[in-house]
């Protein structure tokens, strides 16, 4: 159960983030949501689970784009790797501190595709765009990031992989 | 614990090999996910597509007035049915449109389409197809609307592919200019450009950039510029775009125009690809 909550988690986002329109004023930033469900792992899930989840998310970006293979895999998993390891010194239930992760975790995926990807040769764009596009992305990832798990506590407290408050709640004392 | 440890090491493993993978594995591995993600890139794509033409009509609907409601509701349920009709003939005289556009042309080509409007990460202007190998297509092709040339593909999977699209920055198109029999090289300007100004920047169609054209060329406004032929990718006399303006570039030596896209990029549907010769037509 925790892998099909794990792949229905991954492909909505990754069908989602590809839907999205983008617009020119913003860099033509995205709404990162596969990095928001490996920030969701990380937060709530344990280290294996999280990593399977940024190899996994990190394919499915690189095998949709022209992002050399396993360049966002790496990228998704050291996000995972920092953020997991002060998970537990954030309240990390709380809206804002997953929107300050979020958006810190965009700022950081957004400025190292950018550097990894102008110095392979793979894009033209200067540091003036990509800075617009790490300012939008940051701004998408506050809201995407809470959102994101939101949906994904609720999924998998359903299927039963995690506790839930409410699950919590109803074992009599 | 023991266990765990394994898995953490195991798909660190994997990463690392992800990351060193020679050029035909890594391509494999693409294609694989890619054709994966595919059909649910379609079905996501066409629920959007229907549910924003079921929102629209859901939103005319309810500007009706609240007296005469029960009324308007009888009259919404026929215009729902109109407007279907009217979008299913619309689709008709759209790919009618296409078909005669098929006939005319001397090429043979493969009518494709857009599944996924835009590239995942964000980095790259590209759209999907919901065509590949299978129906004959392959990587270098010139991809086509009947209003003009749209880009090429770049990456072609079992049953879809990756478009290149003009407006990329990455993309170069030999071409010249009819009128003045002039050649010069289109590129993509990218996003964001130096004298764009206003609306243009919410939601920029793309421009292009026609690059080192001989100084003395009588490059106007309006001007239509083609595919030259050369370099192999795209045949002679695709229609690119018209100039917008032109001026000496900044090296002084060659003559710059940019170019307003002939095909509608932003409202794509149906594209067609034009086959080489030993294609085979879907």
């Amino acid at each position: 159960m925790n892998f099909i909550v794990m792949a229905l988690l991954l492909l909505s986002a990754a069908a989602l983030q590809t839907l999205q329109p983008t617009l020119v004023f913003m860099g033509q930033a995205k709404a990162p949501l596969l990095l928001a469900v490996t920030l969701y792992y990380a937060l709530r899930r344990e280290k294996s689970r999280m990593l399977l989840a940024a190899l996994l998310a990190g394919m499915i970006q690189d095998g949709t784009s022209l992002i050399p293979m396993g360049v966002s895999s790496a990228c998704f998993a050291v996000m995972g790797l920092v953020v997991s390891r002060f998970a537990h010194v954030v309240s990390s239930d709380h809206p804002l501190s997953l929107s300050l992760i979020g958006g810190g975790a965009g700022v950081l995926l957004c400025l190292s595709l950018w550097a990894w990807l102008s110095w392979s040769g793979a894009i033209r764009y200067g540091a003036g765009w990509a800075l617009t596009k790490t300012f939008w992305t940051a701004v998408l990832g506050m809201w995407t990031a809470p959102l994101v798990y939101i949906a994904a506590c609720g999924l998998d407290g359903y299927a039963g992989n995690i506790l839930t408050r409410e699950s919590v709640s109803d074992i009599e004392p | 614990m023991r266990r765990r440890r394994i898995s953490i090491v195991l798909i660190l493993f994997v990463m690392a090999v992800l990351l060193n993978l020679p050029l035909p594995a890594e391509m494999a591995v693409r294609q694989a996910v890619g054709e994966n993600v595919a059909p649910f890139q379609n079905v996501m794509s066409l629920a959007v597509h229907h549910a924003v033409r079921v929102l629209a009509l859901v939103r005319r609907a309810s500007e009706t007035d609240e007296d005469i409601r029960r009324l308007e509701e009888e009259i919404a349920a026929l215009r729902m049915e109109l407007r279907r009709r009217e979008a299913d003939s619309s689709d008709a005289a759209e790919l009618r449109q296409l078909a005669g556009f098929v006939r005319q042309s001397a090429s043979r080509m493969a009518l494709c389409q857009v599944i996924a409007r835009s590239e995942i990460s964000g980095w790259w202007q590209t759209v999907r197809l919901n065509r590949g190998r299978r129906d004959g297509l392959d990587t270098d092709l010139a991809v086509v609307t009947a209003d003009g040339l749209i880009g090429k593909t770049i990456s072609v999977a079992e049953h879809s592919s990756e478009v290149l699209l003009i407006t990329d920055p990455n993309c170069r198109v030999s071409s010249r200019v009819p009128a003045t029999r002039g050649f010069g090289i289109v590129q993509g300007a990218g996003p964001l450009r130096e004298g764009v100004a206003g609306l243009e920047l919410l939601y920029a169609p793309g421009m292009l950039r026609l690059q080192f054209a001989a100084r003395d060329l009588p490059l106007r406004q309006g001007l239509e510029v083609v595919t030259s032929g050369l370099g192999g990718v795209y045949p002679e006399g695709l229609l690119v775009g018209h100039v917008v303006t032109a001026g000496i570039d900044p090296s002084g030596l060659y003559q710059q125009a940019d170019i307003l896209p002939a095909a509608r990029l932003d409202e794509l549907r149906h594209v067609f690809v034009i086959l080489k010769d030993g294609g085979r037509q879907p």
